[in-house]
């Protein structure tokens, strides 16, 4: 169910304390949108809005607001269609701020006029009309007032819009655990109320939601665990809303109550989009193979989806399947679909989960979205996600070229002389051949510049089936390149019994080797352990050995840089200059 | 009009130039550095310990040394080494205080180093302080060998000269009781003294 759905990641949003860690008026929650459940940012805002009148029996008026202790800086913005709407902000204190004498406060003022948005209430800085906007610094706690008046022959009554915002730390914000919902069905609207870190317990949110058509809508939202909400007292304050129809709905909540002694109030706004109601998915995927060609081989995997049709016509279903190591692949199909319980059905090439690398599986349906087509328009029915397993193929059993790669390689450095260093880096493809045979194969190593470091050229004998054809590469050539892996093996062509294969793109990538591992590295002389660096590990060596002679126990080869058969303070002094500046060693 | 004209150089300038260069050549000659060994004490009581420094005198970018201390060891013992300031001041160092072999009298493989491509230490100052003690009453050497010096590009500081020290060490017992080598240095001045003095009452006698 989604209400439980929501109901439960918002239990998480609490549980997570990630709310907790925000920074500000930032806070993270997960968000309780149909879909793997996913963190989301949302940025909190410490914003109040008021309305007021002017008309010619009412030239003037007065809105207050209040400001706590973690208010440095207000942002206070009247909006009015009367263009000479003369304006004050009276600071807590008593502190009276005019239009022309804001800077004497520290602050200024702006006067300007926007041709704005559509927005309503919502949003009044892109509204339309004169603004009036001061920015003051706010030095005590205490009730704000604007005040405003109009000129004496006002033609008709108008509003006057007062938002204030700050950079108070009590800051909120409302949204839709969805960012779209089918008419008809049930969804959350839920408001964050926060003071930095702390969730604001005992607040009053009421929320009225707009629809496109002047429908009005009021709910309560509450912190009180109940079933649209997650946990009391987190400071997520929710409700339950059911848009009765297809539409843009406008939700505007006035968040009230007080923390730390002193009232607020806070304005915050949400929008969400209504489909109507088209088909909803049972939630069971059945999968089957498809032979096209009749050949025995499986061309295509057949995903069903069963979906209940409300509304006859056309539907396109998209599948996601997982497959081991996060790999994934997207499957879909139309269909024309009558009402009643109907079957969508999603196809994947099984060419595509070979070349895609997702192996054998299993495979697990992670997602399904179902959309009804209308005149061109996808519109969202439904959305399943985390559906399980479906049966397992037999990679054996899919449609397949000649030769294919299935995506997987490993890699292994090989000291040749045991010196300590690779002399070959050895490197191995796997290929899906379908009859055995003679091939011929060559690719190229690069590094991570795309820069060619060798060329290989080899043969194998395949059999049919799965097959390791493997590329040696010169380590010397890798050492003297003085670039550290991952190194990538591309260009890959593989050709032989009339049929071939070949990739421009990487077949395989390494490990992160170091350069300084390959043989032929270009190192320093003091790099004593063959790390790339010259360190306290290189001076721990010479002291090891120090005043050793070959053929002494103790002698280390390595601690005699300069071969002359003991270890003293010429081999130490060497390792020693080449110390970093400021590294000091025991 | 009267012309401008200078004296030109006595002849024998070139000869007095000449004899200044050789009379200043050993002066650069001198400026090879000196290792000398110093000690808390030149005279102690066995039983006593006392130290030893090492000190280096007019050297120039000293980034790096090694060498060996040798004692009499059936005189005296090593008991630490440390390192002392000289090098130090110069930059972080690195210092093996070497192994001590008191059967043989040695401490093998002193050496300290300078850490990172800086300039080496130039002037005088202590090196290493080793401490030892007094096992037996006699005149102990001390002396340094295998000495190597190195500069802040890795060359040699050739040249350097050596000086060891000597530590006479007493005989511990009751104050005032001279001890055998003290007699036997007195013994020979005092039998000549009574030889004289004879010789001189037989001369006065005759």
């Amino acid at each position: 169910m989604t209400l439980e759905n929501c109901a439960r990641r918002l239990r998480r949003v609490a549980a997570s304390g990630l709310l907790a860690a925000a920074l500000g008026p930032l806070c993270v929650i997960l968000a309780a949108v149909p879909g793997p459940v996913r963190a989301q940012t949302l940025s909190l805002s410490a914003n109040a809005t008021q309305v007021a009148r002017v008309a010619a029996d009412q030239r003037t008026g007065a809105l207050v607001f209040s400001i706590d202790a973690s208010t440095h800086t207000v942002l206070v913005d009247i909006v009015s269609t009367v263009p000479d709407l003369v304006t004050t902000v009276e600071l807590p204190g008593g502190a009276l701020v005019t239009e022309t004498n804001a800077a004497g406060f520290g602050g200024s003022f702006l006067r300007t006029t926007s041709a704005g948005s559509t927005g309503p209430l919502v949003y009044p800085m892109t509204s339309v009309g004169t603004h009036a906007i001061y920015r003051l610094p706010t030095p005590a706690t205490g009730n704000l007032v604007v005040r405003f008046s109009g000129p004496a022959a006002l033609p008709e009554e108008a509003a006057v819009v007062v938002q204030l915002s700050s950079d108070s730390t009590l800051a909120s914000r409302l949204f839709f655990t969805e960012n779209r919902v089918v008419a008809g069905r049930p969804t959350v609207l839920a408001a964050a109320v926060f003071d930095g870190r702390n969730p604001v317990p005992g607040a009053t949110v009421q929320a009225q939601l707009l629809s496109d058509s002047g429908l009005v809508v009021a709910i309560t939202l509450r912190d009180d665990g109940g079933p649209a909400d997650g946990q009391a007292g987190d400071g997520i304050y929710s409700g339950l809303f059911t848009p009765p129809a297809p539409g843009r709905y406008r939700a505007l909540a006035d968040i009230t109550g007080v923390a730390a002694g002193l009232p607020f109030s806070r304005r915050s706004g949400a929008v969400i989009e209504v489909v109507r109601d088209t088909a909803t998915l049972s939630g069971v995927v059945q999968a089957r193979g498809i032979d096209l060609n009749a050949n025995g081989a499986l061309d295509q995997i057949a995903l069903d989806a069963g979906a209940n049709i409300a509304q006859p016509g056309t539907y396109r279903v998209f599948v996601q399947l997982g497959a081991a190591g996060g790999k994934k692949l997207v499957g879909s199909g139309d269909k024309l679909l009558a009402a009643g319980a109907q079957t969508a059905t999603a196809l994947i090439n099984t060419q595509d989960l070979v070349a895609q690398g997702l192996g054998k599986g299993p495979y697990s349906v992670d997602q399904i979205d179902l959309m009804y087509l209308d005149n061109g328009n996808a519109i969202p029915a439904d959305r399943k996600v985390n559906l399980g397993q479906i049966a397992n193929f037999q990679f054996s059993s899919f449609e397949r070229p000649a030769l294919a790669l299935t995506g997987l390689s490993s890699d292994r450095g090989v000291d040749t002389n045991g010196n300590g260093l690779f002399e070959q880096l050895r490197v191995q493809v796997q290929i899906d051949a379908l009859a055995a045979g003679g091939v011929q194969f060559s690719g190229r190593l690069t590094d991570s510049y795309g820069t060619q470091l060798d060329l290989y050229a080899g043969s194998a004998n395949l059999v049919a089936g799965l097959n390791l054809i493997e590329f040696v590469f010169n380590g010397s050539k890798i050492g003297g390149s003085g670039i550290s892996g991952p190194y990538a093996v591309d260009s890959l062509l593989l050709f032989g019994g009339g049929r071939s294969l070949s990739s421009s793109a990487p077949v395989a990538r390494t490990q992160a080797y170091a350069y300084t591992q390959f043989d032929g590295a270009l190192r320093q002389a003091a790099d004593l352990d063959n790390n790339g660096h010259v360190d306290c590990a290189d001076v721990a060596i010479v002291k090891a050995a120090f005043g050793k002679r070959v053929g002494q126990v103790g002698f280390d080869a390595r601690a005699d840089l300069n071969h002359d058969g003991q270890v003293n303070i010429v081999d130490l002094s060497t390792v020693t200059r080449a110390l970093p500046i400021g590294l000091r060693c025991p | 009009m009267t012309a401008l004209s200078f004296n030109p150089l006595p002849r024998w300038w070139p000869r007095l130039a000449l004899t200044g260069a050789l009379l200043l050549a050993p002066l650069a000659a001198h400026c090879a550095p000196l290792l000398s060994v110093t000690l808390s004490s030149a005279g102690v009581t066995v039983g006593d310990s006392f130290t030893a420094t090492v000190h280096v005198d007019q050297v120039l970018d000293l980034y790096s040394y090694q060498f060996d201390l040798h004692f009499d060891p059936l005189l005296l013992s090593a008991s630490s080494v440390l390192e002392r300031t000289f090098l130090s001041n110069a930059g972080p160092t690195i210092f093996l205080p070497g192994s001590i072999d008191n059967s043989l009298g040695r401490v093998s493989f002193v050496a300290g180093t300078l850490s990172s491509a800086i300039a080496g230490a130039d002037g005088s100052g202590d090196l290493v302080e080793f401490t030892l003690s007094a096992l037996s009453a006699g005149l102990a050497n001390l002396s340094i060998d295998n000495l190597l010096l190195y500069d802040s590009v890795g060359g040699p500081i050739s040249g350097a000269a050596l000086q060891g020290a000597s530590v006479q060490i007493n005989a511990g017992g009751p104050a005032g009781l001279p001890e055998p080598g003290t007699l036997l240095l007195v013994l020979p001045l005092a039998l000549g003294l009574l030889w004289g003095r004879r010789r001189g009452g037989a001369a006065a006698l005759r």
